[in-house]
């Protein structure tokens, strides 16, 4: 792993999970980011209380996807937990 | 359109309409929990839409909730199926109630109070209020708290899923069992305090790589006094066969929950299975209906709650619907984890005696010889003495043949005490781990080694186990170098 980029990664979803209103909407800020080549949003919940979302984002030249785990919140809102490798 | 005609639906349409009026927003509702006890921040979790799946039915556009809801229900498909969820104090199959011993909640240490005599209380929320429940959810009013599961796979490791504890959150998390309802109204919300463990160390974990997700945690003592579960070691659950899981969904009192069967059984190093779990569920043993042996780990799955109006109701699938649940193989980790097959070989004591056979010195019980100690008789009779003075009744091995350890019991209990100038080296049981050094697996404490096996990773976890287990803190010798004769003692 690109550790310089796992690590402004992280202060990226961390700012798009405040902003966004939903995981589509923090989807759709990650694609919009010049470095980031895709975005996909897991199609299960990761089953901790409360429930996380992983949102897998592959950067430009980068092989395999990072992944962070989104929060959801009650309220609707989300908070990152935090950002692992996926292979 | 009437209800009759509601439950003529396909319940994926019924579905998909009644996640579409999910709100996509809403005001707090209560204090609320973060997730793997990082902090004490209070949140609640609301399931969110996901990418593909906001569309509603517009057939079903005027339908009001409740009644979507209700052709669900009727059509017996909550969760996968029907609802199979028990608490512990209904169930009453011998070997679900002994698997059941090895659950254990994972709760933020900042939850937890001493009461100083003895107690600890675990500060619980109501689950029905928590998660603005409606009035026809089962559990609405029992407590939660923890924010995953796990279980006891060794006396002194517990298994759980690699997203509930990494490095930065282990020291803040505790280990509680015992969590559970003791009847219909009152759940055991202050334990004794033994029941509460913390993590000291990560044994092994790994997340990403193929959707696997495990993390086994060394606890701070060994757990003596409950069941550690039993694991495949080989080959791979069948497909379709029956399974159920123990843990704490949404961080309630422990439930069981039945009535599933591997459903996918095509990936590496997970399964799918119909199984009835929740956010909490995380960590949670998976077990094989038959044997009683855990198949997997619960990690992710499907939507747990929609909105039904203004309150939460559990989702609901057909018993073949959904994406599934998917677990962990504990292949991934099984090399890991002792397996326990006790080579101990009881004696009496008293007619241990030193002889001399074919020209080597032994000590022999009734006629079998339980060390041999060649030329050396000064050997044979510290060694005699050395077992009358502890009154050593059990010789263990690791590894027989060639035992890579050898160890004694008394009773069941490490000897202790000391013997004036017996050959005893000390170590912090606190500090002793499994470590490969220079292509040989080793025994270590600190920068020490203690024991050596070679290539044989599985002999020395079990030789830690049996370190830990028994509160070994001295290893000691007859005739270094090239012992006689290896014990441990406290």
């Amino acid at each position: 792993m690109n550790t310089e980029s796992a690590g402004g990664l992280r202060e990226v979803f961390g700012q798009a999970a405040r902003q966004a209103r939903d995981i589509t909407e923090l989807a759709a800020l990650l694609r919009a980011r010049p470095e980031v080549e895709q975005v996909e949003v897991r199609d299960y919940l990761v089953k901790t209380a409360p429930p996380m979302v992983e949102v897998a984002v592959w950067l430009r030249g980068g092989e395999w996807p990072l992944v962070a785990d989104i929060v959801l919140q009650p309220d609707g809102s989300m908070t990152l937990h935090g950002v692992h490798e996926a292979g | 359109m009437t209800l009759e005609e509601l439950k003529q639906l396909d319940p994926e349409i019924l579905l998909q309409e009644l996640r579409a009026r999910e709100p996509k927003k809403s005001e707090p509702i209560t204090r609320e929990f973060q997730a793997c006890g990082c902090d004490d921040t209070p949140t609640v979790p609301m399931k969110r839409l996901r990418e593909g799946e906001a569309a509603g039915v517009p057939e079903l556009a005027n339908v009001p909730s409740g009644d979507l809801v209700e052709a669900l229900h009727a059509t017996q498909m909550v969760i996968y199926g029907v609802d199979d969820r028990l608490d512990m104090y209904e169930v009453t199959n011998a070997a679900h109630r002994s698997s059941a011993d090895s659950v254990v909640m994972l709760v933020n240490a900042g939850s937890i109070t001493a009461n100083n005599n003895g107690t600890s209380t675990i500060a619980t929320q109501n689950f029905g209020t928590a998660y603005n429940l409606c009035s026809t959810e089962r559990f609405r009013n029992q407590p939660i708290a923890g924010f995953c599961s796990g279980f006891l796979v060794d006396p002194s490791l517990v298994a759980t899923a690699a997203h509930c504890v990494d490095s930065a959150n282990l020291a803040n998390v505790r280990f509680v069992f015992g969590f559970q309802m003791r009847n219909a109204t009152t759940a055991e919300t202050t334990v004794p305090t033994t029941e509460i463990y913390r993590g000291i160390r990560i044994i092994g974990r790994a997340i990403g790589n193929q959707g696997t997700d495990w993390c086994v945690v060394q606890l701070d003592r060994p757990v003596l006094n409950l069941r550690h579960v039993r694991l495949r070691r080989s080959g791979k659950v069948a497909d379709n066969a029956g399974v159920y899981v123990i843990g704490h969904p949404v961080g309630l009192p422990k439930k069981w929950a039945g009535g599933a069967v591997v459903r996918d059984n095509a990936p590496t190093r997970y399964f799918v299975a119909n199984l009835d779990t929740y956010g909490g569920n995380s960590g949670s043993p998976v077990f094989n209906a038959t044997t009683h042996d855990v198949e997997g780990i619960l990690v992710r799955g499907e939507t747990d709650f929609v909105f039904n109006g203004n309150c939460r109701v559990s989702n609901v699938v057909p018993a073949n619907g959904g994406r599934g649940e998917d677990c962990t193989r504990v292949s991934e980790f099984v090399s890991l984890v002792p397996r326990n097959q006790h080579d101990f070989i009881p004696f009496n004591p008293t007619k241990a005696k030193v002889v001399q056979r074919n020209g080597r010195w032994k000590i022999e019980v009734d006629g079998m010889w339980l060390l041999d100690f060649g030329s050396s008789k000064a050997e044979a009779q510290q060694a005699l003495k050395i077992i009358q003075h502890y009154k050593m009744n059990t010789q263990c091995f690791v590894g027989r043949p060639g035992p890579s350890m050898e160890f004694y019991l008394v009773n069941g209990q490490a000897p202790s005490g000391a013997l004036a100038g017996e050959d005893a080296i000390g170590f912090n049981p606190a500090n002793v781990q499994v470590q490969y050094v220079s292509g040989r697996w080793k025994i270590v404490d600190g920068s020490h080694w203690i024991l050596d096996f070679d290539q044989s990773e599985e002999e020395a976890r079990q030789a830690l186990s049996y370190i830990l287990r028994y509160g070994f803190r001295f290893i000691c010798f007859v005739g270094r170098p090239g012992p006689s004769m290896t014990y441990f003692r406290r």
